[in-house]
């Protein structure tokens, strides 16, 4: 009875077991018949889904697996790091599995760690360079680009949250000072690793966590095995456009721990000048006053249009010293021989006439050399910051000018300036006691500054006749002391007062051609003096580090002014004190949102210039009066709000700000226009003048890390109201300027197809309070940058710009632009052939208003050029 | 005096001098040199190594921080700790024959890597063989010791949902509840039933791990093949069990001068500036129960 019960149970079992569950034991060996310990097991109804039960091997190598509702077939598969994988289907019950392993280490192929694109750590925000970079980047700059909230300038000049950064980093050593753009536009992204925003960056670690900034600095950190040996590159090459053309550059870097060094030396004709010849290049006051592009310049890259001859050479080292301490010494060279040429036509607008149109044609040879060198010692620790720089510049120009209207004449330009400037700074903070000393001394020289016309009858160049000549010297000497204390009370709060003591001296002197001779008292201007400024400072700051931060300064300023004219006489003098409040609020919400708040009165007094009562040519045809014999007062009550929301970790970034701003001045300025408009003059005139000035501005963007894309959208809205005379009578000037502008820059197809497209669409317009007639202008600006990588070593790049501009003469212009070439990278070297203005467009044509004119510009550009040139880094 | 004795003489001098200087040099700090093997309890060798990235959220901070942690893979035992342990741990073996040296170029290089990674002295070893996790944690200079079986009470449910791919394995899904949170892993087919912090008992890698709450997300994010011995530190820990060391690890973190005040390792003025608001770390602890 009891064994046909047990048979009956058997076969009960037997039955549930092959209609609903399987039950799986077995025995795992390696070839030597020893147990297989550690084994995972898993049980698969369906290979290509999750396994449905799993287990691992005990120390006798035994396992067992059940599962309710399920049945054979099934897969069992072996997987163990000693033993070689192993699978097998069992379509029925098997018993005991007797499973035998073969012995095989389990090998992993190795991950280079992919580090995440961003890191937030306190105020420093790490990007990992790879996260950001693409095919098509050559420098770091172009990978900086990319960050959140950073923009770059034309010039390589580097801004985060729309304020310049205060310090270039490299390993965390500041090499090259403001000069940055030497290092970010020729070190390779593959040899960095990380970038680091330092926000809010306080460079002096005497002062960090007392005083904050709003300038964030950036540091570059090499990868590993970059450091102690040379990186670079050199570079040469050669093509045509309508000449034949050339390009050499030598860019290379060393560095330790305990040096940096950068050298450079590049040249070419190929359209690539490598110091803006900008319109008021130059320091002292007697360079400033000529333009160096007097009859214009178009608003593109000076490489469309500056024929040149370029060189550059620079050299850079900073030596690690014991005791937190750095020697830094800078050098450069730089040669400019450049030219173009281009046509005006000038509209003067006056009131209650017709306005008066002058046209003029220009061709302009610009040749600057420029000269620099400078030596710093750095002292940086947590209690003593010390600092004492000496640097010289030199600048020498040599401008021609041939101008073509009704006649020809001839313009040149010559100048020569020089500057000395020491610098000295140290911060002491003992306990909660800060002192601080600031000294800066500086001479700045022009005793060559010539400027001079003449007009031919004909083109035949042997008659000729003077029409101006003007020589403008300046000597400058400056000297500003300042010295800090401040208490710290408690934790959150500090008081302190700061003291400061400028003195400068100057004196210019113009002289027009003849008149040494013959003396025309109306010809000269022979004014030197001294202007001193006192101040006191008294601040009370309340400082919660990392959230709330607020600062009001009253600053009491004494102002004594001594100016003395040589030619009559006359003594200017003035004496009296000034009271301008500031304040200043940082309201940090969380780690992502800031606000910031200034708000207060700022005063500008005149200085040498409000003396100057002679007029001094400025061109051929134009002069400025830049004085009225009384000092010029400017007082300006203003409030800025803004604020910036940032995520890092999710790409985002938001910031919006506005400005309104009042400004009394007690001058008006002043132009006349000359029958035909073939003369100018500007001036001023003692009178009151209010102006208003609102600016809004908002900027947004968002990296999406996984699109390897970012999309940003910015805008800005300014209007502006003042006075202006023009022919006598007085016109309210109302002007407002929009734009907005689009981006997306993305890397598609794992970094196969890289896109930087861009769209901005800007709005001018004025008005002049019904004297004369509304003028507004509207311009779309699209740029198209494109590069394609077919196979890892080659790139097919294409630049495409394309500006459609209304003009003043009525209707739209475009002007197209289009660069391609192509790139092939072989382990260290790297060809390209470049191809630059393809549409072969041989001019430009574009308005702007320009205070009561309209001027409408037309420029020769560079022909269709190509490029070949091979690069090898090392 | 023979010419050889004097320079020998001379030679012995300067040495003596050198050693005297380099003495000076350190300071009064006395300096302990100690081998890896002496600092350890060696118990494996690891053969692969499973970097994680590993972020976590503070919900009463409201802060988030991202660490980097390293699970070193043996034939019978794992180990998971901060990466820059694992840093320093390579600094001293390939120095001097494996002596740790606690000055110079190499501290720097130590702080440079718990600055970059994240530092912590937490360590778990898990065994295999012995179906055990060992855990050791640190605090205010003591170290603390708990065990516990391995994958105690993780109570795995597969998931049907499409694989997904990370760092290149394929990897499926799971989820379980496990001391008050919620989990979701990936697992892998590398053939280990290990994963991240306590985490395993899946047939297959953990590659990576998040919460339902959001506040943890681990996730590999690169595989070295170094082969180098570990285990946990050699010292004389307290043993105590996981509840109670957390619990004290809790009562650390939200109120550090209050701990520092009640174990009296400071006295004075710091009681008052407690009373007025402990100052709380950032804490976000993977195990609320």
């Amino acid at each position: 009875m009891i064994r046909r019960l047990i048979t009956y149970l058997l076969c009960v079992v037997s039955a549930m077991s092959a209609s609903g569950k399987v039950v799986l034991t077995g025995e795992l060996t390696d070839a030597d018949g020893n147990p297989a310990v550690g084994v995972i097991i898993r049980l698969y109804k369906d290979r290509t889904k999750s396994p449905v039960a799993f287990t691992t091997s005990d120390r006798a190598g035994k396992f067992r697996l059940a599962k309710e509702t399920l049945t054979f077939p099934v897969t069992l598969t072996f997987a163990s790091s000693k033993y070689a994988a192993k699978e097998m289907t069992i379509e029925k019950d098997p018993g005991v599995l007797k499973v035998p392993l073969r012995r095989e280490d389990f090998v992993l192929e190795e991950v280079t760690v992919q580090a995440p694109a961003a890191r937030v750590k306190g105020d420093t925000i790490v990007y990992d360079v790879n996260s950001f970079k693409g095919k098509g980047d050559r420098s770091i700059e172009d990978v900086i680009k990319k960050l959140p909230g950073v923009t770059v300038d034309d010039s390589g000049k580097i801004y985060y949250d729309e304020e310049p950064i205060n310090n270039f980093y490299i390993e965390g050593m500041n090499l090259m000072g403001g000069n940055y753009m030497i290092a970010s536009q020729n070190i390779s992204p593959d040899d960095i690793s990380t970038i680091s925003v330092y926000e809010r960056h306080q460079p002096k670690k005497a002062l960090k966590g007392i005083v904050d900034s709003k300038n964030a600095a950036l540091n570059l950190k090499l990868k590993k095995g970059r450091m102690l040996k040379p990186i670079g590159y050199l570079r040469g090459g050669t093509g045509y456009g309508d000449r034949l053309l050339w390009d050499g550059n030598f860019y290379g870097m060393l560095v330790s721990p305990v040096n940096q060094t950068i050298i450079t030396a590049k040249g070419n004709n190929a359209g690539s000048p490598y110091v803006s010849v900008g319109n008021q290049d130059g320091e002292g006051r007697a360079t400033k006053t000529f333009n160096k592009m007097p009859f214009g310049a178009p608003s593109i890259s000076q490489s469309r249009f500056l024929d040149n001859r370029s060189g550059y050479f620079s050299a850079n080292s900073l030596f690690k010293l014991p005791d937190e301490t750095t020697l830094t010494v800078n050098s450069s060279y730089s040669l400019e021989n450049d030219s173009y040429e281009g046509a005006t036509v000038t509209e003067y607008l006056l009131p209650g006439a017709p306005a008066v149109t002058y046209e003029e044609k220009a061709s302009s040879a610009l040749q600057a050399h420029r000269v620099s060198a400078g030596l710093k010692f750095e002292k940086n620790k947590d209690r003593l910051y010390l600092l004492d720089q000496l640097t010289f510049r030199g600048l020498f120009n040599d401008n021609r000018y041939l101008l073509h209207d009704a006649g020809r004449t001839e313009q040149t330009l010559y100048n020569h300036e020089f500057r000395v400037r020491n610098t000295f700074k140290t911060v002491v903070r003992r306990a909660r006691k800060i002192y601080e000393v600031s000294s800066v001394t500086e001479l700045k020289n022009t005793p060559v500054n010539h400027i001079g016309a003449v007009r031919f009858a004909s083109e035949d160049a042997s008659s000729s006749e003077t029409v101006m000549g003007q020589t403008v010297k300046g000597l400058s000497f400056f000297n500003s002391e300042s010295t800090g204390f401040s208490f710290q009370f408690g934790r959150i709060s500090q008081a302190g007062v700061e003291l400061s003591f400028n003195a400068a001296y100057d004196r210019l002197r113009s002289l027009a051609r003849g008149s040494e001779e013959e003396p025309v008292k109306d010809d000269r201007n022979d004014v030197s003096g001294y202007k001193i400024r006192t101040a006191a400072t008294p601040y009370y700051r309340i400082s919660f580090p990392g959230r709330f931060s607020a600062k009001l300064s009253v600053p009491v300023e004494m102002l004594d002014i001594r100016y003395v004219n040589a030619l009559n006489g006359d003594v200017y003098s003035h004496h009296r004190p000034y009271l301008s409040p500031l304040l200043s609020v940082t309201y940090k919400a969380n780690q992502r949102l800031v606000l910031d708040l200034d708000a207060g009165r700022r005063r500008t007094l005149g200085d040498i210039a409000d003396f100057i009562d002679n007029p001094i040519y400025t061109t051929y045809r134009s002069v400025t009066t830049m004085g009225t014999g009384s000092l010029r007062k400017e007082r300006r009550d203003y409030v800025n709000l803004s604020t910036i929301y940032r995520d890092a970790l999710a790409g985002l970034y938001l910031m919006a700000s506005g400005s309104f701003s009042i400004t009394e001045n007690n001058t008006i300025s002043v132009s006349d226009v000359g029958e035909n408009g073939s003369s100018v003059s500007s001036s001023r005139l003692n009178e009151s003048n209010r102006s208003r000035s609102t600016m809004a501005r908002f900027s947004a963007s968002k990296r999406v890390y996984d699109w390897r894309t970012t999309f940003a959208l910015s805008g800005t809205g300014q209007w502006r109201t003042r006075k202006r005379i023009r022919s006598g009578e007085k016109v309210d000037v109302n002007s407002s300027f929009y734009t907005l502008t689009g981006r997306v820059e993305s890397s598609l197809f794992s970094g196969k197809l890289a896109t930087n497209l861009s769209c901005v669409y800007s709005h001018v317009r004025q008005d002049f309070g019904g004297k004369m007639g509304a003028v507004g202008l509207n311009s779309v600006e699209f740029t198209g940058k494109v590069s394609v990588f077919p196979t890892d070593i080659l790139e097919i790049f294409g630049d495409v710009s394309l500006n459609h501009a209304e003009l003043a003469t009525g209707g739209y212009k475009s002007n197209v632009f289009v660069d391609a070439g192509m790139r092939v990278k072989l382990r260290k070297f790297e060809i390209e052939l470049a191809g630059k203005n393809l549409t072969n467009l041989r001019r430009y044509e574009y308005a702007i208003y320009s205070s009561l004119d309209i001027v409408n510009y037309n420029f020769r550009l560079r022909p269709i050029q190509g490029l070949l040139t091979v690069r090898y880094s090392f | 005096m023979n010419i050889h004795l004097k320079i020998t003489a001379i030679i012995l001098l300067v040495l003596c001098g050198l050693r005297a200087f380099a003495q000076q040099q350190q300071g009064d700090v006395q300096f302990e040199y100690r081998s890896f093997a002496e600092m350890y309890n060696v118990v494996d060798t690891a053969e692969m190594n499973i970097i994680y990235a590993h972020s976590m959220f503070d919900p009463v901070k409201k802060k988030k921080e991202i660490v980097y942690e390293l699970l070193s893979l043996g034939k019978d035992h794992s180990l998971y700790r901060m990466l820059a342990g694992y840093k320093s741990d390579s600094v001293s073996n390939s120095k001097a024959g494996g002596k740790y040296w606690y000055f110079g170029e190499d501290y720097k290089l130590y702080r440079t890597y718990t600055n970059t990674y994240g530092s912590s002295r937490e360590r778990i070893l898990k065994s295999y063989s012995d179906s055990k996790l060992t855990f050791t944690g640190s605090m205010l200079g003591d170290t603390y010791q708990a065990s516990e079986p391995l994958y105690d009470g993780m109570q795995w449910t597969m998931e049907e949902d499409a694989p997904r791919k990370i760092l290149d394995h394929e990897c499926r899904k799971a989820r379980m509840k496990w001391r008050g949170r919620e989990w979701t892993a990936w697992y892998s087919d590398i053939p280990y039933n290990d994963g991240p912090a306590k985490f395993g008992g899946l047939p297959g890698l953990i590659l990576e791990l998040t919460d339902s709450t959001g506040e943890h997300k681990i996730r590999a994010i690169g595989i070295k093949n170094d082969r180098y011995p570990f285990g946990l530190n050699n010292g004389n820990p307290f043993k105590t069990s996981r509840e109670r060391y957390n619990k004290l690890l809790e009562g650390y973190i939200s109120d550090v001068a209050g701990t520092l005040y009640q174990q009296g390792r400071v006295t004075g003025g710091l009681e008052n500036e407690r009373k007025k608001k402990p100052r709380r770390l950032f804490y976000c602890p993977i195990e609320l129960e």
